[in-house]
């Protein structure tokens, strides 16, 4: 008997990679939810904040690369419509541009402050800051590389479906590194 | 006829994407961790009755060699041992087959899990072997313990210096393994909403399927905080920041709420799986429809959802507040609420059933009767905050949570293995061994673990490695109780030789099954040849029934598979 790989079962109504995108992006959540609610208690723990003997942080130049990510999700989100109508776009390639320029620049910013000899082991204000912004740089840098490999994937592939599927899969994960950055700017560079 | 040719060795264990060979290669890897967790708790155990004398195989056990030993073994037997093998392993093998599908979601992702999963076992093997010693800090990890000896004086120590120590390594172990177990999780979640089988609607799967699922839900909502706190944990050694340094205005307690946050949730992680298991077993051997199927899943619900809510009963005695402390307690004991109702159930099922006496069903029953009787009921105790202040780190804590998880995890993986391995490698398991092996567990079990409760309650502290220098603890009759402890625990340990020769020799010379069904069960992993093809089924099989339909009136057969009309 030959092997009847045929799957009886209709289309699922969400597909496996986005179901598999949206549970690891619960896993996020409550990582980033852990890290958070540890600077938020060590913050409320403090009299002064940031501690007066640190650097303030750069509140309007880091609004305007805010701005840039923010922008770079509306086009993700053209990328999944035109996707999804069968439309061929840039949309996707500028939301790659779009990610990498935030990447650089806060790269620039990092390489600024630590310049200007803010270092990790100076206070609590100075390790959260190093700690949650890199780590949303790194899940920046993983949707780059998500997002740079899509691009290239979806020029091999002719199926529409196929296509729009892998740009909504790596869209949610964009979506999401998008959406934590106002949080994470409100919380380290807006409050107090 | 299979057409898939044969591969060879590294195919078949390094690179195959099949989830019955992942699963077989999480199987192998975790035998080696339990060894070594096992050899530890050898070790230690001789040391506590025979406080003087040099360890065969080891040597004089030091405080701090102490220190290394019960820290690893938690670590070990917890992390490795319990959420592997009733995660990854059960879950790999049972769920594609379970439900009706050739392989899992995602095959490649899961066999990065497995890669992961294989770098953390090198990372926490390696940590054995650090200049400075293994790590002792504990299980559970507290800082500034776990910070290490250098602890927060980084002025003389170099990167290297604390990069290669045995707390960054073993840090960085349980981040990969978790790291491996969140990719499986995804996996299994997705496979089960995703591939199952035409017919099978959620409420028809097995309830080991529902019960892994929960429990990889519960995981992945619960180990993104610890995940987190080992993460600053990490940079607090490596990197200088101060997160848990209470100098610079950090917070040690910080770490114990996270930890327990994923640390509480994580023993129910491990306990549901068994009692899916439990289920499957106990309802095919009792020739009865499980007792209320729904009833048990909405219970597991309910109890999933509390156990994000009680992990401040770890953390009694670090300065919580009374106020809290009050609520964590009430909690605790509500949640021992639903897992009766699920015992209940169990009891149901079995009640005036047709029963089977066989291996798995005496490892299934084994395993009820301790975790309830005395696993979940000393609990109850243990939950009130005012009994735990006296008992906290005590023998008697120690003696409570092995009557919970040994019942749970070693005795419900024995079950899986007697029930499923004429299955898995369509060979038998010899049965007469296996009946040495469950009754000389099942009593050395209970010799081992039972005087701890006498021990603990006579102010018998768990981190102490030597007790001649307390005068109360040496009176008559504690140290007898030390050593009738420490001989059962050898004999355990040694039994389990048994079953480790049983289940190589069996795979490679035992009897081959005889039929594909031995136990006239309903789900469709017995509907299938033995052990299952690449693919699992030769033909899809069509779903029309619920897995526990046993004994129906209107039929001849006592049982009816899920995929027949």
């Amino acid at each position: 008997m030959e092997y009847s790989m045929i799957h009886t079962k209709q289309k699922p109504p969400v597909s496996s990679s986005v179901l598999g995108v949206i549970m690891a992006i619960v896993v996020e959540l409550m990582f980033f939810g852990g890290l958070i609610s540890a600077f938020v208690l060590a913050q409320a723990g403090q009299v002064e904040w940031p501690p007066s003997d640190q650097p303030r942080l750069p509140f309007w130049f880091t609004f305007g690369n805010m701005l840039i990510l923010l922008v770079s999700a509306y086009f993700m989100w053209m990328a999944i419509k035109n996707a999804k109508e069968g439309r061929k776009s840039y949309a996707l390639f500028i939301t790659l541009f779009l990610g990498i320029l935030f990447f650089l620049i806060q790269g620039y910013e990092w390489m600024r402050i630590l310049l200007f000899g803010m270092e990790t082991s100076h206070s609590l204000f100075t390790s959260f800051f190093y700690t949650i912004i890199g780590l949303h740089g790194f899940h920046v840098f993983i949707g780059l590389m998500l997002l740079g490999y899509v691009f290239y994937k979806i020029k091999q592939l002719k199926e529409k479906d196929n296509i729009s599927n892998y740009i909504l899969t790596v869209g949610i994960f964009w979506f999401f590194v998008v959406a934590l950055w106002p949080v994470l700017y409100y919380l380290i560079y807006w409050v107090r | 006829m299979n057409t898939h040719k044969k591969h060879g060795f590294w195919h078949r264990y390094f690179f195959s994407l099949d989830h019955k060979d992942i699963g077989f290669q999480y199987m192998l890897t975790i035998f080696v961790m339990v060894s070594i967790g096992g050899f530890f708790a050898y070790v230690f155990r001789m040391h506590l009755a025979y406080p003087e004398m040099e360890v065969p195989l080891f040597g004089l056990v030091t405080n701090k060699d102490y220190n290394m030993l019960i820290t690893n073994h938690g670590l070990i037997m917890m992390m490795w041992l319990a959420l592997g093998m009733l995660l990854a392993v059960a879950g790999n093998y049972l769920i594609p087959i379970m439900i009706g599908t050739d392989d899992m979601a995602f095959p490649k992702l899961n066999k990065l899990s497995y890669w992961f999963f294989l770098i953390s076992v090198i990372l926490m093997i390696s940590s054995f072997f650090m200049k400075r010693g293994g790590f002792g800090g504990g299980w559970t990890m507290y800082p500034p313990l776990s910070v290490g000896d250098f602890g927060y004086n980084t002025a003389y120590t170099s990167f290297k210096d604390r990069f290669f120590t045995a707390n960054t390594f073993v840090l960085l172990a349980i981040t990969f393994e978790f790291i491996a177990l969140l990719m499986g999780g995804i996996n299994f979640f997705v496979t089960t909403l995703n591939k199952r089988a035409k017919g099978m609607t959620l409420t028809k799967m097995p309830m080991i399927v529902w019960m892994i699922n929960i429990a990889s839900v519960l995981f992945m909502f619960s180990v993104g905080p610890l995940i987190a706190g080992a993460f600053m944990l990490l940079l607090d050694i490596n990197a200088g920041t101060g997160f848990y340094d209470v100098y610079r205005g950090g917070d040690p307690l910080l770490w114990e709420h996270l930890f327990w946050f994923f640390g509480h949730p994580e023993v129910y992680v491990i306990l549901l799986p068994p009692l899916g298991i439990i289920a499957e077993i106990i309802s095919t051997n009792s020739r009865k429809p499980l007792y209320g199927y729904k009833f048990i899943l909405n219970l597991t619900l309910i109890a999933a959802i509390l156990s994000m809510m009680v992990w401040a009963h770890h953390q009694f005695v670090s300065g919580i507040d009374p106020r809290a402390a009050t609520i964590f307690s009430i909690f605790t004991i509500i949640i021992s609420l639903p897992f009766a109702g699920i015992i209940l159930a169990y009891i149901a099922t079995l009640w005036n059933g047709d029963l089977k006496i066989n291996l798995p069903m005496k490892w299934a029953i084994g395993a009820i009767t301790l975790f309830t009787l005395i696993g979940g009921f000393t609990g109850l105790y243990l939950g009130a905050s005012v009994f735990d202040i006296y008992a906290h780190d005590t023998s008697f804590v120690v003696a409570h949570f092995h009557y919970t998880l040994f019942p749970t995890v070693i005795f419900g993986s024995f079950a899986a293995f007697y029930y499923w391995f004429g299955k898995f490698s369509g060979r038998e398991l010899n049965k007469f061994w296996g009946n040495v092996h469950f009754w000389l567990t099942f009593i050395f079990f209970n010799g081992f673990a039972f005087p701890l409760f006498l021990l603990g309650l006579a102010g018998q502290h768990r981190r102490i490695a030597d007790y001649r220098q307390f005068e109360f603890l040496m009176q008559d009759p504690l140290p007898l109780y030390r050593q009738i402890a420490t001989i059962s625990a050898v004999i355990l340990i040694l039994s389990q030789f048994i079953f480790i020769f049983n289940f190589f020799w069996s795979l490679k010379r035992g009897k081959k099954v005889t039929s594909d069904n031995p136990w006239e069960s309903n789900t469709l992993e017995w509907q299938t040849a033995s052990p299952p093809p690449h693919g699992n089924f030769a033909v899809y099989p069509e779903v029309h029934h619920g897995p526990y339909e046993y004994n129906h009136p209107d039929r001849e057969d006592d049982f009816l598979p899920q995929n027949k009309k």
